[in-house]
């Protein structure tokens, strides 16, 4: 195997894999560092939802850029991603959060988003029967579904067609620099590779990659956990979201009169309910900083279960078939990916810091991240995700 | 000759060959066969198992330590009381009685199927391999509660079939 | 949150002895099946056990079974019956399932005693009806005393194969053939010696090609099969019948192992992927401790030693026995597992083992 090669990429997952994808496409000689297989971390533990209208404000144009993206890698990759535009519905189940929704709607109008508020019609119509009537709802309809581990393989696939390296179990031990810019990475085996270029997409391990090259990168592992059902037949809306996200966003916190309500804060579960194509629910979404703790707790996994249950009663009778748990790898500082070169260290460049947007922003994280490594420039402004923000003042 | 050995046997059949049974210590010499009803311990195999030795009330059954030990049978303590047959799991132990009739002789094994015969029955006797090779009259079936529902049926066969058969043909449920 | 001293998970063979053992040293025990009753694979074992006086050999499988339960409920374990451990979760909390109910119990010592899952062969035709397991025929006659067929195709020639063959024809079953891809019969030969004296001829170096049928089985054709396990033309076979049992290896339900985060090995002759442990059953996480076919696969005489192995060990731990008592009674035990693990069926087990306990050394 040559031992130099134009950029290496540390990290397997889906933003690892899609980076590769565009460079190889570029033309530019890739070797991605895998510490343990493709797809091992958070992209193989998470939704796969693109659900734009939930994305900070300053990230919805690069997730609408992205979901196009994905509806034209459908045709170009290998893999049937899965990609479709089921959807969502941002429901507001109680009265505090029936403000919040509308102002959001708001906003999303004045962006120029595709959404709808709900009339009393359909709001009496969906879900029907037993379930508690929804107060509010803001609909997306272009927000979409991907299958995330398809996804990732394809990006892996479409990368090694076109020339990429992909080293397995290789995890990365340091990088040398000289003069302030990256030489090679020596892996934890012993080898060394010459790199003229390293991307750190490293998801929640990137902040100790960072370390290694004097860089506090503030990305911190965010536990999620989900419940996965039985199969179950298709619904209407399969991707219903909760407002609650937007209750952190605005920095409200909900007027939790019940102990439930209470617990859901503490937890920092969202509702995210999102049915996969073969019908089995993804029941989520919890968020705590604990570390790397990738274990399920029942509490949440009550909390959540029980949640479900308010806004779509019927599933109490659906059978769980297992519980998984993921890190996000959240950036703490602001919530917002972390892309781009880093100034202090030529040749390093950041496509990290995720969040649970992940999967969504993958296609346009690669192309942004390709286009700036290639040409020096970034078909869409950047400037909002660049490391360089957290050492600015304002 | 060698091959033709490797070929069938316990392993490959499910029957043990001639060559096997004869270099068990269980099976009797054929000039013990005349002294009356005995015992014949069909066991080939290092099994770790052993309550023959505990039911033999006469002490003719051996196996001692380790309990893979084949069973060592003296004919010489045997008086073919039978105690041995139903307690065997792998259902290995028969009797035979030469010495029944001058043509006939009596032969008694395990049996757990339904449904058991009656005395007088005449049924086919079948070997080892599951073929019929005689007719064969049922003189005895003992299922005493201490057997645990394996039966022990005796049957009287021609002389010359005394070390074939070992069963019999299961009726039509 | 509910607090005992020990759980044992799974109330066969392993998990009863476990309890037994546990209990009469004065632990608080709770054993949790997910069954309506406990005695796991035991109930069904209906034929004679082999090993010694102390191995219970001579007893049919099923009066072990009521008689461990006798012992179980007499040494005062508290029995949870129709209850799933659904997951693992930290500080050796459990989280059950009973009846829609959850709740979580923690335990200073926890013993999974799980047992195993059969294997299965694909083929084409082995979704049709009437394709199942060898042991889900045998729950069918033994405990629910029904038939799954008429007729029957056994493929595997292992003690589960020559068993259930006997048991089928038992309740009345035709057993056609038993089909067997290695060229000699693993199981006791004295298992084969009953069907082959009731007209079951066994196949070796032989598997089944295809089941074929409208809508469930009605024939199967099976072949010889070459040292690579490829099939020789021109020796197939054809059968009519319209069930076909697959006796194909078992492999530990290791589910909670995994979730405990306890180390595996994988040894392929006792079933595959199997829980590291130690000479007193303890895993790699301490106070976990694994017993039965979830420990390797080998039968219910070592499902039971395991289990009191373990039970005595986790009661040690708790300070139930003094380390003198229970090094003694470990020892007994110590020694009864290893008089069933000799002879040309025990050794590899043997072997096997050593394995384990040299991993379990190093990790």
């Amino acid at each position: 195997m040559p031992k130099t090669f134009d950029v290496g990429i540390i990290g397997g997952g889906i933003i690892g894999c899609a980076v590769a994808y565009y460079l190889s496409k570029a033309g530019v000689s890739v070797v991605v560092f895998e510490k343990d297989h493709i797809c091992s971390g958070t992209s193989n533990a998470n939704q796969g939802g693109i659900a734009v209208q939930l994305f900070d404000p300053k990230t919805i144009p690069l997730a609408l850029a992205s979901s196009e993206l994905f509806s034209e890698l459908s045709n170009e990759l290998e893999l049937d991603l899965e990609y479709r535009r089921s959807g969502t519905l941002n429901v507001a189940l109680h009265a505090y959060q029936v403000p919040l929704l509308k102002r959001r709607y708001d906003e999303l109008i004045q962006m120029g988003m595709d959404v709808r508020l709900w009339n009393d019609h359909q709001l009496r119509s969906f879900p029907g029967g037993d379930a508690k009537p929804f107060l509010a709802v803001c609909e997306s309809p272009h927000d979409a579904q991907v299958n995330p581990l398809k996804a990732t393989y394809a990006f892996a696939l479409g990368a090694k067609r076109l020339g990429a390296r992909i080293m397995l179990h290789a995890p990365v031990a340091q990088m040398k620099t000289d003069q302030k810019t990256i030489r090679s990475i020596i892996l934890k085996n012993g080898e060394e590779i010459a790199c003229g270029r390293v991307v750190c997409a490293a998801g929640a391990w990137s902040k100790e990659i960072g370390r290694g090259v004097g860089l506090d990168v503030p990305v911190e592992p965010q536990r999620g956990q989900l419940i996965i059902t039985e199969q179950v037949p298709r619904s209407e809306y399969p991707y219903i979201l909760d407002a609650d996200y937007l209750t952190s966003a605005y920095g409200i916190k909900p007027e939790g009169e019940d102990e439930a309500a209470r617990m859901r804060l503490k937890m920092g579960i969202g509702a995210s309910f999102a049915q996969e194509l073969p019908g089995n629910w993804t029941i989520g979404a919890s968020r705590d900083l604990v570390g790397f703790v990738k274990t399920n707790s029942p509490e949440v996994l009550k909390a959540l279960a029980k949640y479900l249950l308010e806004f779509m009663p019927w599933m109490k009778r659906i059978n769980c078939i297992r519980f998984i748990a993921g890190y996000r790898p959240y950036c703490i500082k602001d919530g917002r990916p972390i892309l781009g070169r880093v100034l202090d260290l030529s040749g390093f460049y950041l496509a990290t810091g995720h969040g649970g947007e992940g999967v969504a922003l993958a296609p346009i994280t690669g192309k942004l991240v390709a286009e700036e490594i290639t040409t020096g420039k970034t078909s869409l402004p950047i400037d909002d995700f660049r490391f360089d923000r957290f050492f600015c003042s304002h | 000759m060698k091959k033709a050995r490797a070929r069938e046997g316990i392993r490959t059949t499910g029957i043990p060959s001639k060559e096997e049974l004869e270099a068990s210590p269980g099976y009797p010499k054929s000039d013990c066969l005349a002294r009356g009803p005995i015992v014949v311990i069909e066991c080939v195999q290092d099994i770790p198992c052993n309550p023959c030795e505990g039911a033999c009330p006469s002490g003719a059954i051996k196996v001692g330590n380790p309990i893979t030990n084949l069973p060592v049978f003296d004919v010489e303590k045997c008086d073919g009381c039978g105690t041995c047959i139903p307690i065997c799991p792998g259902q290995a132990i028969f009797r035979v009685d030469m010495t029944y009739q001058t043509d006939e002789a009596t032969v008694s094994f395990p049996y757990e199927f339904l449904p058991l015969p009656k005395k007088g029955d005449v049924v086919q006797g079948i070997d080892r391999a599951g073929g019929a090779v005689c007719e064969a009259e049922v003189l005895r079936v003992q299922q005493p509660k201490g057997f645990d529902h394996t039966a022990v049926i005796t049957v009287i066969v021609p002389k010359n079939m005394a070390m074939e058969v070992r069963s019999i043909k299961r009726a039509k449920r | 949150m509910k607090n005992t001293d020990m759980v044992v998970v799974g109330g066969g063979a392993a998990g009863m002895a476990a309890s037994i053992e546990a209990a009469c040293a004065g632990a608080e025990v709770v054993l949790i099946d997910e069954n309506e009753r406990p005695g796991g694979q035991l109930f069904k074992q209906i034929h004679k056990f082999f090993g010694s006086e102390v191995h219970r050999a001579g007893i049919r499988g099923i009066h072990i079974g009521r008689d461990l339960l006798k012992e179980a409920e007499e040494a005062g374990v508290q029995v949870r019956l129709n209850t799933v451990v659904y997951g693992f979760f930290p500080d050796k909390c459990l989280g059950l399932m009973c009846n829609q109910h959850t709740e979580e119990l923690q335990a200073k010592m926890i013993i999974l005693a799980t047992g195993a899952s059969e294997n299965v062969l694909a083929f084409p035709g082995w979704t049709l009806p009437g394709v199942m397991g060898a042991g889900a025929a045998q729950t069918l006659i033994n405990i629910h005393r029904v038939l799954p067929g008429r007729s029957v195709l056994m493929v595997g020639a292992g003690n589960v194969g020559l068993i259930v063959s006997y048991q089928l024809l038992q309740a009345g079953a035709e057993v056609v053939a038993v089909v067997e891809g290695l060229p000699t019969i693993s199981g006791y030969g004295v298992h084969a010696s009953k069907i082959r004296r009731a007209g079951v001829p066994i196949f070796t170096g032989h598997t089944i090609l295809r089941a074929e049928g409208k809508e469930s089985v009605e024939r199967v054709v099976i072949a010889a099969v070459d040292k690579s396990w490829q099939p020789l033309a021109g020796t197939e076979k054809a059968f009519e019948v319209d069930t076909v049992c697959l006796a194909v290896g078992l492999s530990p339900l290791a589910e909670l192992a995994w979730m405990a985060g306890c180390q595996f090995i994988y040894i392929p002759e006792i079933g595959g992927w199997v829980p590291v442990h130690d000479e007193n059953m303890e895993t790699s996480v301490p106070g976990i401790y694994v017993a039965g076919d979830l420990a390797g696969i080998e039968e219910a005489s070592t499902a039971m030693e395991e289990g009191r192995l373990a039970g005595l060990a986790a009661a040690e731990a708790l300070g139930c026995l003094s380390s003198k008592d229970g090094r003694a009674r470990k020892a007994e035990v110590w020694e009864r597992l290893a008089a069933l693990r000799i002879g040309s069926f025990g050794h590899g087990r043997a072997l096997a083992m050593e394995k384990i306990l040299r991993a379990k050394g190093v990790g």
